[in-house]
């Protein structure tokens, strides 16, 4: 096979040279940006608001609790009766005068649950938006 | 001084700031899209295995150790993105040959050798002539004239050997050289006596 001179190497890239880069779509960059984005927000899974770690204390100290029952039923255990005396020693009766009605007791209830799930719903937007 | 700053945006990148990878794309979007484009032949299937090539470029960069150039592995990222989308898309050849057989009678027909080739209609002339190229000699020819880059690293790009690029890389040119003769961007004289029109 003939080797192309230098001249005709030189018409050839001057040539090629004419014709340049070719250009994509102007929303090249927008296109890929989304697409990335997207694909953050898909690989974002919702974290659980009680962590693995989490629910491995609540299932011990629930299993602690009923082994507890399960190996000392009747005979009391030492640190329920310090409760009890703790207790007795509380004045008794300092609520008597105040009436709360149902409703008030649930909204409460609701509102001290939110308030403790606040702290694991802000960690968790945090979470997000460090992501993006 | 390039590849320092290439440096700097994988670097803010990697701390999550996207816009450093958007002036990767900018900066890049032209090389990697030309590559495509003259592999695959089809401008809208180009533009969406360019676009892949960068989001698999951004999911891959924590990976980028930086023995090569960015570019370098860029282009080899790229280059593959082409070969799979050739392999997958069998039928894309035929369809590609069928344009190819209109252009060429289309060309035929509004061509006159005694006219003037000049602006555009040189332009299609030369790109039709690249186009014509297989897609692995297509993406050589790119890669020596438009990147400049080197033999080694077009090697590295195609996993070919140094020797074997440059034989591909001899052949190829050649046959670019023969395709301009015969559309007429290069003349015949050119060709036996090294001339210009």
């Amino acid at each position: 096979m003939d080797k192309l001179s230098s001249k005709e190497e030189d018409r050839l890239k001057r040539a090629i040279d004419e014709v340049g880069l070719e250009k994509p779509s102007k929303m090249f960059t927008t296109n890929v940006l989304n697409v990335i984005q997207r694909k953050m927000v898909e690989y974002s899974q919702p974290a659980p608001l009680i962590s693995k770690k989490g629910w491995a204390l609540v299932i011990f100290i629930f299993a602690g609790c009923c082994s507890l029952f399960l190996f000392y039923p009747n005979e009391g255990i030492q640190w329920f009766r310090t409760l009890e005396q703790l207790n007795a020693q509380f004045p008794q009766g300092l609520f008597d005068g105040i009436k709360i009605s149902k409703t008030a007791v649930f909204a409460i209830s609701l509102m001290g649950l939110f308030l403790l799930q606040l702290p694991f719903l802000l960690q968790l937007v945090n979470k997000q938006r460090n992501m993006e | 001084m390039a590849n320092k700053t290439d440096q700097y945006l994988i670097a803010r990148t990697l701390n999550g700031d996207l816009q450093a990878f958007a002036s990767l794309v900018e900066k890049y979007q032209e090389y990697v899209f030309t590559i495509v484009v003259r592999m695959l032949k089809v401008n809208e299937e180009a533009e969406e295995v360019a676009q892949d090539t960068f989001i698999k470029v951004y999911e891959s960069l924590s990976g980028f150790k930086g023995d090569s150039k960015f570019s370098t592995w860029l282009y080899r990222i790229a280059y593959r993105k082409a070969l799979d989308q050739i392999r997958k898309n069998k039928n894309r050849v035929q369809s590609f040959e069928l344009i190819e057989d209109i252009s060429e009678d289309k060309y035929q027909t509004i061509d006159n050798p005694s006219e003037a080739m000049e602006g555009q209609e040189r332009l299609q002339r030369i790109k039709r002539c690249i186009n014509q190229l297989n897609p692995t000699d297509a993406a050589l020819v790119t890669f020596f004239y438009f990147e400049d880059l080197s033999i080694k690293e077009i090697a590295s790009i195609t996993q070919l050997t140094e020797d074997n690029v440059k034989v591909k890389l001899h052949r190829s040119r050649k046959k670019l050289f023969d395709l301009m003769v015969k559309h007429e961007v290069l003349s015949k004289n050119l060709r036996n006596h090294g001339q210009t029109i």
